[in-house]
């Protein structure tokens, strides 16, 4: 394969990954916006997508399709149980005690899995065949094209959400504004509650579409989410065309420099374009400054 | 009828007779007890206390949240053992570079994450600890690599070299020790109350010409030091390091020890240290349950007890009594 | 600024939030120990004005000098060790803090001890906390809190913490105090102790700053008021000018 063919297959991987990327990020947005919390129960968010989907599909021998909707929505829940639950039950609301109380989760999700599932990855079948398709050189599987297809549908179907649906106008207000939105009669509450639920939704598509190139294990959310996080960061943190921007972005150079630099390092690449971002642009590629009213 | 803030309440001018029962169980802990198991157990705690205590300053104080300290607990490590055996550098000289270049790494990771306004800290930070994690098992012609690296020569002073559990435990205790005063000193001064303020209300601290930027750096790089210096101790006193205790999940770990223990306490994170390392060594036997006992214990404690263990349930125990009372002249 | 007698004189303020324009070119000088009133609707830009000075936040155009210095774009902790602190609108007395613990920190311009003697507790600390906690405490008994010092600030009734709040802001011996509605959510018994207190305040010799709603207290006090509305100076002068002026009239009364 020449220079050219290379570069275009680690573009694809790339774009694919950052898709990944993009749904974690647009998942931390959601929250953020809503609360002005980091959850990282995102991870487990991802986590869970793969793995539920492993276990309704290979034990349960639910076919594929039914097994990402079933998976999807018991992720959904699992995100608002966890909103109702500790968050919502938490005797402080200061955000460093709510931010430490979502990493409690997280482990707790994170240990669960390891025993119910053990440390190994799971196998998930592709969505549609391995058959491999070449364009300008560089191999594509189905599941890459999985992946860019589900990844446009969330995005049009979030953006249709937030600007055309009462309650994702809502959502939008209650970011803008908290005791305005309350004051106009939005349930805040509700729209947390909502916030947490698609939240789960949106990692668990993000750890099923990868987790057939990938596979899956009980940590696997893990990466991924941190550096969702990261691509949420540089894009610009809370703007929704940031994160994907963002996520396309990292995952295109994080592939192109493990690459064409250095495969030892990729899972630093992320890592590193985060501490930049963070010390050179804070605000990210797409987002404005915060003000704090006194 | 007003009630005193949380760990004064318990603790406060008490605090020199605790650092006295503190010192006289140093001394006498190693005349009574000759299990060396216990000793392990005792040591790690020791360390872990140098690191929570730091930490707590940074979390408790500062209110700024660290996920990146077992980067900083590993540069001291690798820094020691390096420079020490690689280079023959002398050691203890080498402690003391290995946590001033701690200290100026922090405040490069620290310094533009805590300008910012949210918590932009604990991305910084975790990030910053998988980075150093992947350099500390990539880099292995330096480090080791994944296998670690072993053959590190224990501490001495003269003739005395620490050398096995018993005398590393009044090695690694008295700098605990030394940590434990040394913090305290800084609460109970201008430097605390200042980082108190910030915590309480950064903008009011601001227009009472608390430079609250610059102090919330200084404790970030102060608790990175102290990291360091804790991870040197480790290095000497097990002569094997390897990339794996450095990772993300130790700084959860310790994070969880303060938290645990009572943020803004420092007996708290004494407390903290030791309970949390007892209960990981008990669940070594079972160390697939390690995460998710810490997930839960960490949730719980939060979610019902956010000013520590200590302080939450000596509250709930006033409030009882309280009620008791109110109850007592309802008629 | 050549008149000794002005000690803080603002030019062609203007601060814009996103699109909002909070302070449309407000022009004020304040006078040496006296006290200025700033009042108007709600939303006119008084907080504004106080926020600029402090530097919570830079102007967008214009600036502030304090005694022939230019401060406009100093750090909040920068304008503190130029002697003006302030008050704040929403109470930010430090809740995790006691009530003395609260004015030690008012004395932080006043001590120099930093991290490393701090740390080592140098004999020079041991005699600078002494003398924190001796100086804090008087302060709290001049405002009657000395019984409360070891109290948890947050265990304070409202018109207590209010108080505490002014007291953490002498403590640092500032030439100039901003109050931003110290009479908020008091009853009309609490407002004159305010009202007694900040006269005693003036008589110590400060420059002060008024913010405030209730009309008695302003007018009853100040020296100087100046009227905001939308971010603009419609009016300025004694209270007895300024009550009659038609346009402040209009501005609160057309308002219904």
């Amino acid at each position: 394969m020449g220079l050219r063919e290379q570069v275009f297959q680690y573009i694809i991987s790339g774009l694919t990954l950052g898709a990944i990327y993009a749904l974690v990020a647009l998942g931390f947005n959601i929250i953020h916006n809503a609360t002005g919390i980091v959850n990282f129960v995102q991870a487990e968010f991802v986590t869970l997508g793969g793995m539920l989907m492993y276990s309704f599909y290979s034990f349960f021998k639910i076919p594929l399709p039914f097994s990402f909707l079933l998976s999807t929505a018991a992720v959904t829940v699992i995100g608002a149980l966890v909103e109702r639950g500790p968050i919502r039950m938490a005797k402080s609301k200061a955000i460093i005690i709510l931010v430490f109380i979502t990493i409690g989760i997280s482990s707790t999700l994170r240990g669960t899995a390891l025993l119910v599932w053990g440390p190994d990855n799971m196998p998930i079948p592709s969505f549609s065949g391995e058959k491999v398709i070449r364009i300008f050189g560089a191999a594509i599987l189905p599941q890459h094209l999985w992946v860019f297809a589900i990844t446009i549908g969330v995005v049009i179907f979030l953006q249709y959400f937030f600007y055309r649906t009462l309650t994702g106008k809502a959502m939008r207000a209650v970011s803008a504004n908290r005791r305005a939105a309350s004051l106009a009669g939005i349930n805040v509450n509700g729209m947390i509650l909502l916030s947490f639920a698609m939240s789960g939704g949106l990692g668990a598509v993000g750890g099923m579409i990868i987790a057939p190139i990938s596979t899956t294990s009980y940590d696997t959310g893990v990466m991924l989410s941190l550096k969702g996080f990261a691509a949420a960061i540089l894009g610009g943190y809370g703007n929704s065309t940031g994160a994907i921007l963002g996520g396309l972005i990292l995952g295109v150079l994080e592939s192109l420099g493990a690459g064409l630099i250095s495969s030892k390092f990729k899972n630093a690449f992320a890592f590193l374009i985060l501490l930049l971002v963070l010390f050179l642009k804070p605000s990210g590629l797409l987002g404005h400054g915060e003000a704090e009213r006194v | 009828m007003g009630r005193r803030s949380g760990c004064s309440m318990v603790l406060g001018e008490r605090k020199n007779l605790f650092l006295i029962i503190l010192a006289l169980l140093i001394i006498l802990i190693p005349v009574f007890v000759k299990n060396k198991y216990y000793f392990t157990v005792m040591n790690v705690i020791g360390l872990n206390t140098i690191v929570v205590v730091g930490l707590n300053l940074l979390i408790g104080f500062g209110g700024q949240i660290s996920l990146g300290h077992a980067a900083f607990y590993g540069m001291g490590a690798y820094l020691s053992a390096i420079l020490t055996i690689t280079h023959h550098f002398p050691p203890w000289p080498t402690m003391v570079i290995a946590m001033l270049a701690t200290g100026v790494v922090a405040y490069f990771v620290g310094y533009p994450s805590l300008k910012l306004r949210g918590h932009y800290l604990v991305m910084a930070t975790l990030g910053f600890n998988i980075i150093v994690n992947i350099f500390m098992v990539e880099l292995d012609n330096i480090t080791g690599g994944p296998s670690g690296f072993a053959g590190i020569a224990p501490l001495s002073i003269g003739k005395l070299t620490f050398d096995n559990d018993y005398k590393n435990f009044y090695l690694i205790w008295a700098f605990a020790f030394l940590c434990i005063v040394v913090s305290l000193n800084l609460v109970n001064s201008r430097v605390g109350r200042a980082l108190k303020a910030i915590h309480g209300s950064e903008v009011a601290a601001n227009t009472l010409g608390i430079n609250t930027d610059h102090y919330k750096t200084k404790v970030f790089v102060l608790s990175a030091m102290f990291a360091s210096l804790s991870g040197s101790l480790y290095a000497h006193y097990l002569s094997f390091i390897s990339p794996r205790s450095f990772d993300f999940y130790y700084s959860i770990q310790v994070v969880t020890m303060v938290i645990v223990g009572g943020m803004g306490s420092i007996w708290g994170a004494f407390f903290g240290a030791g309970l949390l390392t007892v209960l990981s060594e008990i669940l070594h036997v079972a160390e697939k349950y390690n995460i998710i006992a810490y997930g839960t214990l960490l949730t719980l404690v939060l979610v019902f007890l956010p000013e520590g263990f200590l302080v939450g349930l000596y509250r709930l125990y006033q409030k009882r009594k309280m009620k008791a009372l109110i109850g007592g002249n309802k008629d | 600024m050549n008149n000794p007698e002005t000690m803080l004189s603002a030019y062609r303020l203007r601060k814009a939030f996103g699109g909002v324009l909070a302070l449309n070119d407000v022009s004020f000088d304040v006078r040496r120990n006296q006290i200025t009133g700033i009042i108007g609707p709600n939303g006119a830009g008084k907080t504004t004005i106080l926020n600029l000075i402090t530097g919570i936040y830079p102007p967008t155009s214009g600036n502030i000098l304090f005694e022939d210095k230019r401060i406009s774009g100093f750090k909040p902790f920068q304008v503190a060790s130029q002697g003006i602190t302030r008050t704040f609108q929403n109470l930010q007395v430090f809740q995790n803090m006691t009530v003395l613990e609260n004015v030690m920190v008012g004395l932080h311009t006043q001590t120099r001890s930093e991290f490393c003697s701090c740390l080592l507790h140098l004999p020079k600390v041991g005699k600078e906390e002494k003398m924190v906690r001796e100086e804090g405490y008087d302060l709290l008994c001049f405002f009657n809190l000395g019984k409360k010092a070891d109290w948890l600030s947050s265990d304070l009734p409202y018109g207590e913490q209010k108080r505490l709040e002014i007291a953490r802001a002498l403590a640092g011996k500032p030439k100039m105090i901003l109050l931003d509605e110290p009479a908020a959510g008091l009853n009309t018994k609490e407002t004159e102790k305010i009202s007694e207190l900040i006269l005693k305040i003036k008589e110590k010799g400060l420059t002060i700053i008024l913010v405030e709603h209730d009309m008695n207290l302003v007018m009853g006090i100040s020296d100087k008021i100046m009227v905001l509305n939308y971010g603009q100076k419609i009016s300025e002068g004694t209270p007895r000018v300024v009550r009659m002026d038609p346009n402040v009239i209009q501005a609160y009364l057309g308002k219904e």
